[in-house]
């Protein structure tokens, strides 16, 4: 991909595989933040001047153009917040199941799709030894689930979820279905409308969007009329000393000033990403697991997941610890993940102490592919 | 001598020796486990054993630990910093790598701490 030219941080000269962690860059996005700083900052929807217009005009573009490039009806139904985690704790109060109600959840989730619902019965589907979800086990633990919070992609194993067959079992049920898309969203077209979930969080910065970037999908005909979680400024229409009336969305969510040069870098992203297609971003990562897996061929790597995926692999190298993995990689100027990828009982399911990750982008090349193999051949010769 | 190098010889050195206390330190982010069997002389460290689950950092330090803690006072090793302990051991990490080379000494001063 004819890419590369926007992106500063190749001038240091590392092979950036930790992409699944969050993207570089580029130009076009860093040039936007720098732009509103120095020409249109101000807090957005309170000033009566023409920065503050401005601000909050860019502000709403960008969730306009969110909405558009993920087939949300209304912009009004993009909440923003810092990360995926946070729009996915959002769901979890926004919905705010008790004690006695069933969250059904997958063994190969994130924490950040775990932990919000612990206050609850969680359930946990499990999968098969290609990594692949286990749909008769979810048919039969929905029954009765309140919630159904399920990541659209692993960001382990790379397994795509199918999501829009879990919302159809979850809505016979009468559950409301959270969709962490941290991992979807960047690498594959999405379309909130067609997947029929009820939330959908995603991060900005792992899709070249600045970190502190990402907003959570929501439907207002369920939670329009919702009390907010974090009541404050910018989140009501009025306030008297007996209490308040509720501004309606986005903001009756989004309490106290955005990381409004944020929102503004992330339209800058979902626009670098809408002009490039998002079928190519596809085919650009199929193209480099398909290297990847040629490359991989006669080396004695553990590759964990199943063959369809996204543009990431988890892998073990026999006998050494994915650290060390890490960190020789990295004396050769390539960076990728190590450890449990916030993934802790996922590895418990894998019967793994920690992995290895290589996850790509637009910017990777095969080459890179080529640098990364002659590296770990060199360290299988060390380590015999 | 590059670190898997290091940790060849390490592993060389593991093993239970006759001991009076033993104590397991784990590192629950990246599933590392380290067992030290310490082997006391009155209020000093007679002998250090180890049995090692880990990366080639927290092997190789566990290694070097285990051979500098013997003969010190108990006091001295439950009251080293950490700086002092990268000095005795006399290797650097990077930032990321913290964690693994601090295993062993979290490890010891458990183990002591049983006195």
């Amino acid at each position: 991909m004819d890419v590369r030219r926007d992106f500063p941080y190749l001038k240091r000269g590392i092979v950036y595989f930790d992409n699944a962690a969050t993207t570089q860059k580029p130009r076009q996005v860093i040039d936007a933040l720098v732009d509103f700083y120095e020409n249109h900052n101000a807090n957005i929807h309170r000033g009566i001047h023409t920065l503050s217009e401005e601000a909050t005009e860019l502000y709403e573009e960008s969730k306009r153009k969110v909405a558009r490039s993920l087939g949300v009806p209304s912009w009004r139904e993009v909440i923003y917040v810092k990360n995926a985690t946070e729009g996915l704790n959002l769901a979890a109060r926004l919905i705010s199941p008790g004690p006695g109600d069933r969250v059904v959840t997958t063994v190969m989730e994130h924490h950040s799709n775990l932990l919000p619902w612990y206050r609850s019965k969680v359930e946990f589907v499990g999968i098969n030894e290609e990594g692949e979800l286990d749909m008769a086990e979810m048919e039969k633990k929905v029954k009765g689930a309140r919630v159904v919070a399920v990541t659209h992609a692993s960001n382990v194993l790379g397994t795509i979820n199918p999501v829009k067959e879990i919302v159809r079992l979850a809505h016979d049920e009468g559950a409301l279905v959270v969709v962490d898309g941290a991992q979807s969203v960047p690498h594959l077209a999405t379309d909130f409308r067609k997947l029929g979930a009820d939330f959908l969080a995603f991060s900005g910065h792992k899709m070249l969007a600045p970190t502190g970037t990402g907003a959570l999908l929501v439907r207002e005909e369920l939670v329009g009329e919702l009390e907010p979680p974090f009541p404050g400024g910018d989140t009501i229409e009025d306030v008297t000393l007996e209490g308040a009336v509720w501004a309606p969305l986005p903001q009756r969510f989004e309490g106290g000033t955005p990381n409004i040069a944020g929102a503004v870098g992330l339209g800058a992203a979902v626009d670098y990403l809408r002009r490039l297609g998002m079928d190519r971003v596809r085919s650009h990562e199929l193209k480099l697991l398909r290297r990847f897996y040629e490359l991989a061929d006669d080396l004695p790597l553990q590759l964990y997941g199943p063959s369809e995926r996204t543009g990431l692999v988890a892998f073990s190298v026999p006998g050494v610890h994915a650290h060390d993995v890490a960190d020789f990689l990295n004396g050769r100027k390539i960076a990728i993940r190590s450890g449990k990828h916030c993934a802790h009982p996922l590895h418990s399911c894998l019967g793994a102490r920690a992995t290895a990750r290589a996850s790509f982008y637009i910017y990777n090349t095969e080459e890179e592919l080529e640098q990364f193999f002659s590296a770990m051949k060199e360290l299988l010769e060390l380590v015999k | 001598m590059e670190i898997f190098a290091l940790q060849k010889k390490a592993l060389r050195h593991r093993g239970r020796r006759a001991h009076d206390i033993h104590y397991t330190g784990r590192n629950t982010s990246c599933g590392d486990e380290l067992t030290y069997f310490v082997k006391l002389d009155g209020s000093r460290v007679a002998d250090v054993s180890f049995e090692p689950e880990g990366c080639a950092v927290s092997t190789v330090f566990a290694y070097l630990l285990a051979e500098k803690a013997r003969g010190r006072s108990v006091s001295e090793l439950l009251e080293m910093s950490e700086e002092d302990y990268f000095r005795l051991v006399g290797m650097q990490v990077s930032p990321g790598r913290v964690k693994c080379a601090l295993l062993p000494l979290v490890t010891l001063k458990g183990a002591l701490r049983l006195i």
